[in-house]
């Protein structure tokens, strides 16, 4: 039988027996490549310097990789922002106040539960319908708060999240997707209540550089590392990943991870002067629209 | 050119010089020749406004203090604890005639001459804007949250003032509520025109010879937010941007948003107009330049620092492309070949 190419399979007119030509084409094809895979293999494991090689001229291209120009990225932070205070101020420890929407669901107060695990300092208040976030930020800095979390329900799903820095903002509203109780996770720890390291990845561009001080100053300046718990935001495309383990050094070269959860995602939606004033940076729909302009 | 910016992170003046077509968001594009920052102190010491004399450099600091600059920026003299209240803010600065006019948002007005101090006064407040009328000397117009616009007149000699004209509200809305007043600025030509935005996004004209309610009051659009800046382009449009992204030119007979200058981020804090060119500066960190005729941006920069207020220095030399000459020759020749054809048709 001739060998099988695709142009031949053009002139089949019956579909169930060009399929399985085309079946058998794919076939060889794979076992073409296998073969080639194979020896590439051999060749490499006799000659590591040859993968080596390949591997820097075969750099997969991604979007991050094709990112467009962005003169903002690892720009110096010039003179002294709203978290400034906090950065001088060695000694003084943040005190956060949790609230939620007027007339939350249950799922609400569970994601606040899970919050105030996660940050130390922490109260939780029932929100009362006849306060504004203006006024509650207003009460809270009387209260000596430095941070006030809003956590925003819709449907019984936890949708959002507004953090309002004190006493003179900035206001941020990250919306909140893909939440993952700590249940839920396999294999999960259970924090303790020792002060969290927190790792902050990706987050580059003066706009990036903002929100990163913002989930800096949720945290106490020292932490406790006999608890050996980790906060990661892990900043990717525009998406915020939040993620909680314990680790272990069991030897020099080895680490081992616990996921103590929630896991949740964020992508920041508004960021606002002041106590909900005028607009820092808004995200629109066209912003999507070019998938390689990243605003983190 | 050479643009002046007020840094907020900083409390600094920053130099900017480039040319038209300056985009630093675009790698291979012109970039700014210089940006230098000038009068360094600190956030808390920020620049609010400021103008430029013939000579000098007048700013309006947070710390409630005018401190003036020479052309190198040297500071030349500071008048400081200008206002009792720690809180308060400077609203606007302009120069009138030979004097200087600082107003804080509590209503105390400054007058400078020759760099010093030469008196002060005290209106209705709080304001957010006081404006001179540009055609009679004596008459300034101001207005805050609730607290509707008002034309005074002024004794340049013992600094005392007479309202002239006091501003009436609109008639109450459907559900019979009283429209509530939050002036944000003010444009004052005459009598017969001042037109004001408010907080509440709302586009006015008055004519106080006819009344003392509004001639116009547009709701420029239903959800606008609050208006931030405003400035006159020419008879019948001026220029608003929001709270929000937005920069638009409106007509001030009918409010209709005649364009949009597209391109800002973040919440604008000032506008300025020299010759053809619209300056922007605001939250976002960007110094934008837009051709008014066009509505396209001409120079981008980023500056770092959230701006306060900005000024054009001047303006570079605009050379003007060569139009490019069309061959009249080959669209003859195509022609005369189309009429060949049409007779071979016939």
């Amino acid at each position: 039988m001739a060998p099988i190419d695709a142009e031949r399979l053009k002139v089949v007119k019956n579909k169930q027996k060009r399929q399985k030509l085309f079946a058998a084409l794919k076939h060889e094809q794979n076992k073409e490549r296998h073969k080639i895979r194979a020896s590439r293999a051999k060749e490499e494991r006799d000659n590591p310097e040859l993968k080596e090689k390949r591997l820097t001229e075969n750099k997969p291209e991604t979007i991050e990789s094709k990112r467009v120009y962005d003169e903002t990225v690892n720009v110096e932070l010039e003179g002294d922002d709203d978290f400034a205070t906090y950065f001088e101020n060695g000694d003084k420890e943040p005190k956060i106040l949790i609230t939620t929407n007027a007339n939350a669901n249950k799922v609400a107060y569970k994601f606040a539960s899970i919050l105030m695990e996660v940050f130390p300092n922490c109260t939780f208040v029932k929100r009362k319908r006849e306060y504004t976030m203006v006024d509650m930020a207003e009460y809270c800095t009387n209260r000596d708060y430095t941070d006030l979390i809003v956590i925003n329900e819709d449907k019984k799903v936890v949708n959002g999240l507004t953090f309002i820095h004190l006493p003179h903002g900035p206001t941020f509203y990250f919306s909140v997707r893909s939440l993952v109780e700590r249940s839920k996770i396999s294999g999960h720890g259970k924090p303790t209540g020792h002060i969290p390291e927190l790792v902050l990845n990706n987050f580059t561009t003066r706009l990036g550089m903002t929100v990163g001080r913002l989930f800096q100053s949720l945290l106490p300046h020292r932490p406790e590392f006999k608890g050996r718990q980790v906060i990661t935001l892990h900043n990717q495309r525009d998406f915020i990943f939040f993620r909680m383990h314990r680790y272990i050094f069991r030897n020099e070269e080895k680490v081992g991870l616990q996921e103590l959860g929630p896991q949740f995602t964020l992508k920041l939606r508004r960021i606002q002067k002041g106590i909900k004033e005028d607009i820092d940076w808004e995200h629109r729909p066209d912003m999507d629209k070019d998938k390689k302009k990243f605003y983190l | 050119m050479k643009l002046l910016a007020t840094a907020e992170d900083t409390g600094s003046i920053k130099l900017i010089s480039c040319l038209r077509g300056t985009d630093t968001s675009i790698k291979d594009a012109t970039q700014p020749e210089s940006i230098i920052n000038h009068c360094i102190e600190s956030s808390k010491s920020k620049i609010e406004l400021f103008i430029k004399d013939d000579q000098y450099l007048i700013t309006c600091r947070f710390n409630q203090s005018i401190v003036i600059y020479d052309d190198e920026f040297q500071q030349v003299t500071k008048l400081t604890s200008l206002s009792d209240d720690l809180k308060d803010s400077f609203v606007s600065l302009f120069k009138h005639l030979e004097y200087i006019f600082a107003c804080f948002k509590s209503g105390l007005i400054i007058v400078l001459k020759d760099m010093k101090s030469i008196g002060q006064f005290k209106v209705n407040g709080p304001i957010n804007d006081f404006k001179p009328c540009t055609t009679n000397n004596t008459l300034f117009a101001y207005g805050g949250l609730e607290n509707d616009l008002k034309v005074i007149q002024l004794d340049y000699t013992t600094f005392k003032y007479t309202t002239l004209h006091k501003a009436k509200n609109v008639s109450n809305n459907k559900l019979d509520l009283r429209e509530p007043i939050w002036i944000s600025k003010i444009i004052f030509n005459n009598i017969t025109k001042i037109i004001i935005i408010t907080n509440h996004g709302q586009l006015r004209t008055y004519n106080f010879e006819k009344s003392r309610k509004p001639l116009h009051s547009f709701k420029i659009s239903p959800n606008i937010p609050k208006l931030n800046t405003l400035c006159q382009l020419n008879e019948n449009e001026v220029i608003i941007s929001d709270n929000s992204t937005t920069i638009g030119k409106y007509d001030i007979n009918d409010g209709k948003l005649l364009g949009k200058f597209i391109g800002s981020v973040g919440s604008i804090q000032c506008l300025k107009i020299k010759d053809n060119l619209l300056i922007t500066g605001g939250l976002d960190r960007y110094l934008r330049c837009f051709d008014l005729s066009s509505r396209k941006c001409i120079v981008k920069v980023f500056l770092g620092t959230q701006i306060n207020d900005v000024l054009m220095l001047e303006d570079d030399v605009v050379e003007v492309a060569e139009p490019v000459v069309v061959e009249e020759s080959d669209e003859e020749e195509i022609w005369e070949k189309l009429d060949s054809k049409k007779r071979r048709l016939n």
